[in-house]
């Protein structure tokens, strides 16, 4: 909402040559909750201003361009030398006198313009920062005084509040309004708009129109004026200099009028051109479906349904009540009489239409919010005179003002006691009542330090008694409310197990080398679909803002491949990437989608493995990094189990992450598909686990292992397999064989050379290691268990060692 | 495997040599060498003669290493015998340098290296013509990831809350209009509905706008008081580049008897000040939240920061008796307040980002600066 200064003035005494009084209202404002975004002022000085009048023009004697004037500027005779095409004896211009600073910084001074004295400037609209010709000076209509100041005249002296309203404070969307605040926070009365209508006293209007209202609920009152035999025209240069301030562009006098009342008081109000009105007759009721679609004055033809409130003329309908007018009943050029509505609609009526047409206007948005029933009235009244001051014509006497559903102020109790306890300020009654006051409500007496305050219908955001003790609290000043600490309640609850695991989860990861990404929870349907997840496992967005972002991500590997994808793009080859959040997926029969806490990670490198027997290198350091964090959580029976295919990854290098009977994940290669969708030129290790269900997993107690106190013996295993034998396998019966003694098998190495590629077979490596706790073993003992491991690989796996 | 036995050699003839130089024992040192490369029975000399069973593939890494570790023993038991410490330092650097190529030896040649230097220290700091370290040589980067920046600031956050006593609590991004909006006293038909552009899933479920339908579910599962933080993700339909369709939130919530706005305002202001620094002033406007009241817009301002200009950081009120009706508190004995702050705006202003969309890009050339 922008708030000129000069307009504010018409409600409350301000001091506006006081050259502080902008900066001081201003944070006054921002201090009682009307944020004032930015505060516009004149740069430039405009005193030596004038208005002068061109008494000769003669021809520069040295330049064919310019022109050598003698104008009068009140005080007396300059000449002034002016180039412009237009200046011509008689006419009222505009003079800066030396001394003038101009906006943009020029000041003006006495000059000798090829050798002739110019004492001043003639100025256009451009160099008056007015608007944009330069064509010639501007003239100056309606004779003003000659020697009157030019700044006050056109008012370039106003200072502009531009002002962000919360939706509560719909009274605040008009002048009105914002004078009521500043007049409560300056401590000054707020001027009463008097208005005084001269009607024609042989035309009422009740003769001329009628008006109905079928639906009280929608529309409990609906005021009209008519006013005969206006002329339309352009409106006064004061009230276009107005709306023009305000942000609105003048149109006519008729359509200016009902904007400036609006700004002026907050009423809406709507021009209705009395001819095009069937019977003269305004009737205001729901859309029927015979009514078929609406035409509005921007030319939108508009599909209506029954909930939607119209105004109606005798046959048919002619606005979208409260919303905006329609094409054939507005007042055009050739418009004589005219009906003036000014109606209140009810708040939830208006925003069901304007959203269903998807719209909004000056007026909508007020009577959104609440627009005060008890002005209606006066605004008719203040639009009428103002009509018949700009444009001519008589207002019939009166107006008709239907008014089946009367709205009466609240009554609202507000406790002294509670006021000071609820913002922890000291208050006295006195306070309280004078605070209340300021603002336009009105305080019964005390009773046991109760007042019952009568809320004029101006203010519908207060209904409570918290509603009043806000506004105590803005008038006493936030500022000038103590700052205490609650007295400290119980200590802070321990993080809880989903909490710590993120946590955890994250240090393993960045001590390991990932960096952490956050991406969206939405994706696109296709980069789920390139993954080879099914529609019917998504969540849709209703309405999403792209085709980009249509879907809640059922993996968090779609984001971080596209993370991989951006980084390649931008020369970053070196990738480790993790991310720590939840997937979404739908659940029959429930209004939420399922919601999963994750852990994802990705390594880029070559998906190959060098030998087709040992991992790959990207994924070994991937699945190293994953195995240190679950290992950290102490958990048992960690299994990775094949499994033949997981949306979104090779289905030849992928593996279920299992404890005991708990799946986690997975983790294995990105699909060759969802790598090229994303031109993706190299091979992607991952991981995925499902952070919420290990948070259900107790881990093993941790207990120190007592340190050895005798010497290891070391024993290296080499075997060759069949290449089709896992390390799973082997493992198990090592262990299984080994002994008591056994106290560590760590493979170290897998490989295949080509005559082990030939025969189908792989070699891997072990260091054992054997101790005993409470004796150094001897070399017949160790090979004795060597011996029986070697035994039992080579009688189960037909495995050998190798030469 | 060979290649590990020769890391064995390496470890264990480096310890007998340096103790054998510490103590110019040429018979020690003989004793290394025939240990190693003895003609019958040399350690050393074993691994070389099982050479011919490797494959070509292995042959080509434990040759050439094998060799590089003949010559180092040869060298410094001469040296020894010699006494001269030119000769074991160079040894020592030509096969910690060896090493340190190979990709797996990286320990093991800086041990050797460093074994090298303390050759060089040991009994001899009277010498002084030993050139000095030139440290000016940058140490080797190890390999370490980074926490997203808004992470660090969440955390740092939650820090900050928890010793204030505030415990943290979570709830669905994916959430139900009842909780997002009505039981925050946003009923359907209201104007403060359009302040937020909300995301719609099926049926009455949506993205949760703010983190305060968290507000809702807590106190739904437990009695007064309450002391909460809720940080978490959050959604709006707005894209550009100071909004981002996703960013997040923290936020509080503080239930008990007697709770006033004072204790709102002095429960700020510590926060602030333990976030941004002391030299903060705090700043109270009234503003409009549905959900609480009176409510306010909190902005902050350090004159080092800005040129003193104020700043939004964050909105806050006393919880509407409202809200404390949904969820079936007694208002007359519960108040409380609440705030949320938007954690992508604090890191901004932290970090001098002037696009959101940074945030969400994770490009590694930006998350390596944090």
């Amino acid at each position: 909402m922008r708030i000129s200064l000069e307009w504010l003035a018409d409600f409350i005494d301000l001091d506006l040559e006081d050259p502080e009084l902008p900066e001081r209202l201003a944070n006054g404002l921002l201090l009682a909750g009307l944020e004032v975004e930015a505060l516009e002022r004149p740069e430039a000085s405009f005193d030596g201003l004038v208005v002068a009048e061109v008494l000769s023009v003669e021809p520069h004697p040295n330049a064919d361009r310019l022109k050598l004037c003698r104008v009068a500027d009140g005080a007396g005779e300059r000449s002034v030398v002016c180039g412009a095409p237009n200046v011509e004896t008689g006419r009222r211009v505009v003079l800066a006198k030396p001394g003038v600073r101009m906006p943009g910084g020029m000041k003006v001074e006495v000059a000798r313009i090829r050798g002739e004295q110019s004492e001043g400037m003639i100025c256009s609209e451009r160099e008056l920062g007015l608007g944009a010709d330069h064509s010639g000076i501007m003239v100056l209509s309606g004779a003003p005084a000659v020697g009157s100041d030019v700044a006050e005249l056109l008012g370039l002296n106003d200072v502009i509040f531009d002002i962000s309203i919360t939706p509560n404070r719909a009274d605040c969307l008009s002048v009105l309004g914002v004078a009521r605040e500043a007049a409560a926070l300056l401590g000054t009365s707020l001027r009463a708009p008097g208005i005084s209508v001269e009607e024609d006293e042989n035309t009422s209007a009740a003769s001329v129109c009628g008006v109905e209202i079928w639906d009280p609920d929608k529309c409990p009152r609906y005021a009209a004026r008519i006013i005969q035999g206006a002329e339309i025209g352009p409106s006064p240069g004061w009230m276009a200099r107005r709306l023009r301030a305000a942000g609105m562009r003048p149109i006519n006098n008729v359509v200016d009028v009902t904007n400036y009342v609006m700004l002026s008081l907050g009423q809406p109000l709507h021009a209705f051109d009395l001819h095009r009105l069937a019977e003269h007759k305004i009737i205001v009721r729901r859309w029927a479906g015979s009514d078929g679609p609406f035409t509005t004055l921007d030319g939108q033809e508009r599909a209506m349904d029954d909930e939607d409130l119209m105004i109606c003329d005798g046959e048919k309908p002619v606005a979208i009540g409260g919303v905006m007018g329609g094409l054939f009943s507005e007042v055009s050029d050739d418009t004589r009489d005219i009906l003036l509505e000014s109606a209140y609609f009810t708040p939830q009526t208006i925003r069901r239409t304007r959203r269903r047409l998807g719209m909004s206007t000056e007026a909508s948005y007020r009577f959104e919010r609440g627009v005060d029933p008890s002005g209606t009235v006066r605004a008719a009244d203040l639009a009428a005179e103002l009509i018949r001051r700009t444009a001519g014509g008589a207002v019939a006497r009166g107006a008709v003002d239907a008014h089946p559903a009367p709205i009466a102020p609240k009554q609202v109790p507000i406790r002294v006691a509670r006021a000071s306890s609820l913002l922890g300020v000291s208050l006295d009654a006195p306070r309280v009542r004078e605070s209340l006051e300021s603002l336009g409500l009105l305080v019964s007496d005390e009773k046991d330090g109760v007042f019952s305050v009568e809320v004029p219908t101006f203010r519908p955001d207060i209904e409570r008694e918290i509603d009043l003790i806000e506004e105590v609290g803005r008038r006493v000043g936030y500022e000038n409310i103590p700052a205490t600490l609650p007295a400290s309640g119980n200590p802070a609850a321990r993080p809880t197990r989903a909490r710590s695991l993120e946590l955890q989860a994250r240090r393993t990861m960045v001590a390991g080398g990932f960096s952490e990404a956050l991406n969206y929870s939405f994706v696109s349907r296709e980069a789920l679909k390139s993954m080879g997840w099914p529609d019917e496992q998504m969540v849709a967005l209703r309405n999403p803002l792209s085709g980009e972002m249509d879907v809640l991500r059922t993996t968090l590997l779609a984001g971080l491949l596209a993370n991989v994808a951006h980084n390649l793009s931008r020369g970053v080859s070196e990738i480790r990437l993790f991310e720590l959040g939840r997937s979404f997926h739908p659940v029959d029969g429930e209004a939420l989608p399922e919601q999963v806490q994750r852990a994802a990670g990705v390594v880029v490198g070559n998906a190959a493995s060098q030998d087709g027997v040992s991992l790959p290198g990207a994924l070994s350091e991937l699945k190293g990094v994953l195995e240190r964090f679950l290992e950290s959580l102490g958990l048992e029976n960690l299994l990775f189990e094949p499994v033949d295919a997981a949306p979104g990854w090779d289905s030849s290098g992928v593996s279920r992450i299992c404890v005991g009977d708990d799946v986690l994940g997975h983790v294995g290669l990105a699909a060759p598909e969802a790598l090229s969708v994303r031109d993706i030129e190299t091979g992607v290790a991952a991981f995925e686990i499902n952070l919420a269900a290990l948070a259900g997993i107790e881990p093993a107690p941790r207990r120190l292992t007592p340190l050895p106190r005798y010497p290891a013996s070391l024993r290296d295993l080499a075997v060759v397999v069949d290449a089709a034998r896992t390390n799973r396998e082997i493992e198990e019966i090592i262990r299984q064989t080994g002994g008591d003694w056994l106290e560590s098998v760590n493979l170290f190495d897998v490989y295949q050379d080509p005559a082990l590629k030939a025969s189908g077979e792989k070699s891997l490596a072990y260091s054992l290691v054997f101790r005993h706790p409470e004796a150094t073993l001897t070399d017949e003992q160790v090979n004795e268990a060597f011996d029986g491991i070697v035994g039992a690989l080579g009688a189960r796996l037909g495995a050998r060692l190798r030469s | 495997m060979s290649e590990d036995l020769l890391v064995g050699i390496i470890r264990e003839s480096s310890g007998a040599l340096s103790d054998a130089w510490a103590a110019r024992d040429a018979g020690a040192a003989e004793g290394v060498r025939i240990r190693y490369l003895g003609r019958k029975g040399g350690e050393l000399n074993e691994v070389m003669r099982g050479l011919k069973d490797l494959s070509a593939e292995e042959k080509r890494i434990v040759g050439p290493l094998a060799n590089a570790v003949r010559t180092y023993i040869e060298a410094s038991v001469s040296a020894i015998k010699e006494d001269d410490r030119d000769k074991i330092i160079e040894a020592h650097r030509a096969l910690g340098a060896r090493l340190r190529s190979r990709e797996e030896g990286g320990a093991l040649g800086e041990m050797i290296e460093q074994r090298a230097s303390e050759l060089l220290a040991a009994g001899d700091a009277a010498d002084t013509s030993r050139s000095r370290l030139d440290l000016t040589i940058p140490g080797r980067a190890p390999l370490i990831g980074h926490e997203h920046p808004l992470v660090q600031t969440m955390e740092d956050l939650i820090e900050v809350l928890t010793r204030l006593g505030y415990s943290v609590a979570e709830g669905p991004e994916a959430e139900l209009d009842y909780y997002n909006f009505e039981a925050l006293n946003i009923p359907r038909d209201h104007p403060a509905r359009d302040m937020q552009d909300t995301f719609y899933l099926a049926g009455d479920a949506l993205l949760r706008t703010h983190t305060s339908p968290v507000q809702i579910r807590v106190m739904e599962s437990q009695a007064p008081p309450v002391k909460v933080i809720a940080p978490g993700k959050v959604f709006r339909c707005d894209a550009d580049v100071t909004h981002s369709p996703m960013f997040h939130q923290i936020e509080g919530l503080y239930v008990d008897e007697g709770v006033t706005f004072a204790d709102l305002k002095g429960t700020l202001e510590a926060f602030v000040r333990e976030i941004f620094g002391p030299e903060y002033r705090v700043r109270l406007r009234p503003s409009f939240f549905p959900f609480t009241e009176p409510s306010v817009e909190v902005d902050i301002a350090s004159d080092y920061v800005a040129g003193g200009e104020w700043m939004e950081v964050l909105g806050a009120g006393m919880v509407d008796p409202a809200v404390f009706e949904a969820v079936g508190y007694d208002p007359e004995r519960w108040t409380g307040f609440a705030w949320g702050l938007g954690v992508e705006r604090i890191t901004m202003l932290r970090y001098g980002i002037s696009d959101i969309r940074l945030f969400f890009e994770n490009d590694l050339r930006m998350l390596r600066q944090f």
